[in-house]
């Protein structure tokens, strides 16, 4: 409905669109851009200028909401190819893992960090797969769709996500506060 | 199995292993032991915390939607500039804008001339008198009488009233006259002659 109005010349509608989703578009390509802030803010505005010079190339049919993650995820898919990234990644890792002799002293803070890190080491696919779940709230069906893949395929990328994340990150044995 | 793992997933986000029912715990330990059950709870739980509170800290900069705006108005702009200089710079040969030109001059030419032939129709109420009695008008010819003949014979021996009776009445124009005319004027007139002026006068029939 409003990417209708805003093909149609609203102003008003394209202002709309970007106070709903620019916060959460850029949260999501902040965590797929290896947690680059300033990365993430330049490729929100590169998505959101593709949305102003081609708005004709969003089907009104669609689900807006998919589209637009659908075009995030696949830009984020594109920085993640190449190898500057890949090294940012394994520099994030060895930040993120804490050697053998602070094992002790870890504490929740610690798991995050750990978490975070983990998070990158999963594939492109395992990665955006596990935050529109679990991030984005997004439901299989939506997800599916938004990754062009079955139901079945999303199913099984977040099941082996959290068997991998819980086997690495069980050496930090948590405290559990729940 | 697929929804096994789907309902456990349910169960992590809501309590721990010690807090699910024996069938729970006996569906979750037909998949994993309960540490893992806790480990997988324990990121679901851990990364929630982690995204919802970065989530918070990351704001779109101010200055991406004011660029955004700026995009959108040059856009607009440049289409508009793109058609007239699409208009202005379209280039195309003399003489297809000669043959336009005379193409055009017909058309504006034929539509002049079939309007001036088409007649123009203009609503007009008109009152027709309508006779409903016929006038038949009848020329009655009448003669009158310019002249007449009086024949007077002179009888020596008769009488007046014998002069009187030959006396011709006309018409009803001419009342006879009571008195016996005047025997002595015409005593001796043997021919035509006529009755006095005045008498005449008032059968004159002028425009005839």
């Amino acid at each position: 409905m409003l990417m209708e109005l805003f093909q149609n010349g609203k102003e008003a509608a394209f202002d709309e669109i970007y106070r709903r989703y620019s916060q959460r578009l850029l949260h999501f390509m902040y965590r797929l851009l290896n947690q680059d802030e300033s990365k993430a803010q330049d490729m929100l505005h590169d998505v959101f200028i593709r949305l102003v010079e081609r708005p004709d190339r969003f089907d009104t049919t669609r689900n807006f909401q998919s589209w637009i993650f659908t075009v995030c995820s696949n830009e984020c898919k594109k920085q993640h190819r190449s190898a500057h990234d890949h090294v940012d990644v394994e520099q994030g890792l060895h930040i993120g893992i804490p050697s053998e002799a602070k094992l002790d002293r870890i504490d929740q803070k610690g798991f995050r960090q750990a978490l975070r890190s983990e998070l990158q080491l999963l594939s492109y696919d395992h990665q955006c797969t596990f935050i529109l779940r679990f991030q984005e709230n997004f439901e299989v069906r939506e997800v599916a769709e938004i990754m062009n893949c079955s139901e079945g395929t999303v199913k099984s990328r977040s099941h082996y996500c959290l068997k991998k994340l819980a086997a690495e990150l069980a050496v930090y044995n948590p405290i559990n506060t729940i | 199995m697929s929804e096994i793992q789907d309902r456990i997933e349910e169960l992590m986000l809501q309590k721990s292993f010690d807090a699910l029912t024996p069938a729970e715990q006996e569906m979750v330990l037909s998949v994993m032991t309960d540490s893992e059950f806790d480990a997988q709870r324990n990121v679901l739980l851990e990364a929630a915390l982690l995204f919802r509170n970065e989530g918070a800290q990351l704001v779109p900069d101010p200055n991406v939607l004011f660029s955004l705006r700026e995009a959108h108005a040059a856009k607009r702009n440049s289409a508009l500039v793109g058609l007239w200089a699409f208009l202005v710079g379209f280039r195309i040969p003399v003489y297809q804008v000669g043959i336009a030109g005379v193409l055009l001059f017909i058309a504006l030419w034929s539509v002049r001339t079939t309007e001036e032939n088409t007649p123009a129709y203009l609503e007009r109420i008109v009152y027709q008198p309508v006779i409903d009695t016929i006038q038949v008008i009848k020329e009655v010819m009448v003669e009158v009488p310019v002249e007449r003949i009086v024949t007077i014979v002179e009888y020596r021996d008769a009488p007046i009233a014998a002069a009187m009776a030959s006396f011709e009445n006309i018409e009803n124009g001419i009342t006879p006259v009571s008195s016996p005319p005047n025997i002595d004027a015409v005593t001796r007139s043997f021919g035509n002659t006529t009755v006095n002026n005045d008498e005449l006068e008032q059968f004159r029939v002028t425009g005839i």
